[in-house]
């Protein structure tokens, strides 16, 4: 019994050790025309996971930095674009809509649920990927674009 | 015994030292555009939650976004159990090279108060076309009590002669209540050691127990809230001169213990600004009342039960290591185990009690 307690402690606390030793979160900031993007600090790992099919739901904030003009950011048609293959994606603001009006000097959050799967065409993982999450507004798109090497993904 | 206390002993502290010393690098920098190859060994640390009542509700994030000074900032308000601190993150855009005075950044709340943030670090240089995050760290977690605005203000050097500022305003959502999450300096995971000793017995373990009776206590508690969590205690009860019993064959035995495992809900309060901690702990307990031989096999009854203790706990110092903070405590624990063989009350003192 003593044996199982210490054996039932060390695994304890080896399992907190694992705990504290974290992730490591990558992050872009970017501007596209009058918006600045903060991107998702997960975007990275879900890229680089090795999974044939991963699930990630990505947070950007969005702000207009133009203080006379709005922007319509159509979130219904975003789409990320792997290695020249396009694939449809979900996005929505706080609301749970599919589009923003982005009014002047305003900043806005958007959660993209994004499940991708590695295929022949895509190649997503298999060779060196690029990867470029798009969404598109009334004036441009907003780009979001990675470029993963192979010796990453090892 | 003793070597598995020297085993304990050799966890605990190898578990502090990777926490401690990865979470010693506060930024890294690296240039835009390119695959990112930078040293991410200088920023290792689980990006932290926001703090959930100064998130405007609009985007639900405390995130602003700017450009100033020629740089694209992100400014967050982010929170551990023990810490607030700032996130920065900065793309330059300057065209010229930008020096960060991180050691003179300063938060200016509501009321007047006014921190400079806790770093250690050189002044951070990034050239044109890089980026860099990290985190400033807030001296104090309770300054954030009752106020309603926050200035965060970050000097910078332009070209190794134009001074201006990076800031960031923020403001409390006042149509939500304060969280005590945002201000209170409470360790998500707890874990001690005590040593004390059992002072009743009572149903079967009066019949089994001998004299010179003493405890052993390692205890571990994680918090998802300041105020409640759960924890795991393991307790070795050592019985002196056991006496003979039939339900042992009536054999005298030379040594015998009641080990005990439980698992359960925790509450805590604190009080005297954080110096004082009171923990209530309270669940069901699985255990072994153990008569050991010479020369011969153990003889063992389980047990079950529950398992209820209180802590009083005086915190005697905090540490500062990068954004990492722990405390380091004595307790007081009295404790009760309550089977179906019987009642062991107690009481341990806590030698060695960390918070992170």
């Amino acid at each position: 019994m003593q044996r199982l307690l210490l054996g039932v402690t060390i695994v304890f606390l080896y399992s907190c050790t694992s705990l504290v030793v974290p992730e490591v979160p990558e992050y872009r900031l970017n501007q596209t025309g009058d918006l600045i993007v903060s991107d998702s600090s997960n975007l990275w790992r879900f890229f680089e996971s090795r999974r044939p099919r991963r699930v990630l739901q990505a947070t950007l904030i969005v702000k207009n930095m133009n203080p006379k003009k709005q922007y319509q950011i159509k979130l219904a048609d975003s789409f990320v674009d792997i290695n020249g293959v396009r694939e449809k994606i979900s996005c929505k603001d706080t609301q749970n809509s599919n589009q923003i009006q982005l009014k002047e000097s305003a900043q806005a959050k958007i959660i993209c649920d994004l499940e991708l799967h590695a295929t022949e065409q895509n190649k997503l993982g298999i060779k060196d990927t690029r990867a470029v999450l798009n969404i598109p507004t009334d004036q441009n798109v907003i780009q979001i674009d990675r470029l993963f090497r192979i010796e990453e993904f090892q | 015994m003793k070597f598995r206390l020297k085993i304990i002993f050799i966890i605990l502290f190898s578990s502090f030292s990777v926490w401690a010393n990865n979470n010693g690098g506060l930024f890294v920098a690296g240039l835009i555009g390119g695959a990112v190859a930078t040293s991410h060994e200088g920023f290792v640390g689980q990006l932290p939650e926001e703090l959930a009542d100064w998130q405007d509700p609009a985007t639900q994030s405390t995130s602003k976004l700017n450009k100033q000074c020629g740089l694209l900032t992100e400014f967050k308000l982010l929170r551990t159990g023990t810490l607030n601190f700032v996130f920065l993150g900065i793309r330059n855009e300057s065209g010229s090279e930008v020096t960060l005075n991180l050691n003179d950044s300063t938060i200016a709340f509501s009321s007047g108060k006014q921190r400079t943030m806790l770093n250690r670090k050189e002044p951070l240089q990034i050239k044109n076309n890089w980026y860099s995050w990290g985190f400033l760290p807030i001296p104090r977690k309770s300054d954030f009590k009752g106020q309603i605005s926050a200035k965060v203000e970050v000097p910078i050097i332009i070209d190794g002669k134009k001074p201006c500022a990076l800031i960031a305003d923020f403001s409390r959502n006042q149509n939500t209540p304060e969280q005590k999450s945002s201000y209170i300096e409470a360790p998500v995971r707890v874990t001690s050691l005590g040593l004390g000793g059992v002072t009743t017995t009572s149903g079967k373990f009066k019949d089994y127990a001998g004299k010179n009776k003493n405890a052993l206590e390692v205890y571990m508690a994680g918090f998802s809230e300041p105020e409640s969590g759960f924890y795991l205690n393991v307790s070795i009860n050592n019985f002196g001169d056991p006496k003979t019993h039939p339900d042992f064959e009536n054999i005298s035995a030379d040594r015998a213990t009641y080990s005990g495992i439980s698992l359960g809900k925790t509450w805590r309060i604190f009080s005297s600004q954080e110096r004082l901690t009171h923990y209530l702990n309270i669940g069901p307990e699985v255990g072994s009342y153990q008569q050991l031989r010479i020369e011969s096999d153990a003889k063992s009854v389980s047990a079950f039960g529950a398992f209820a203790s209180y802590t009083l706990d005086i915190n005697y110092s905090r540490q500062y290591a990068g954004f990492w903070r722990g405390y380091f405590s004595v307790g007081l624990t009295p404790f009760i185990h309550a089977t179906n063989k019987g009642v062991i009350t107690g009481i341990n003192l806590d030698l060695l009690r960390v918070g992170l």
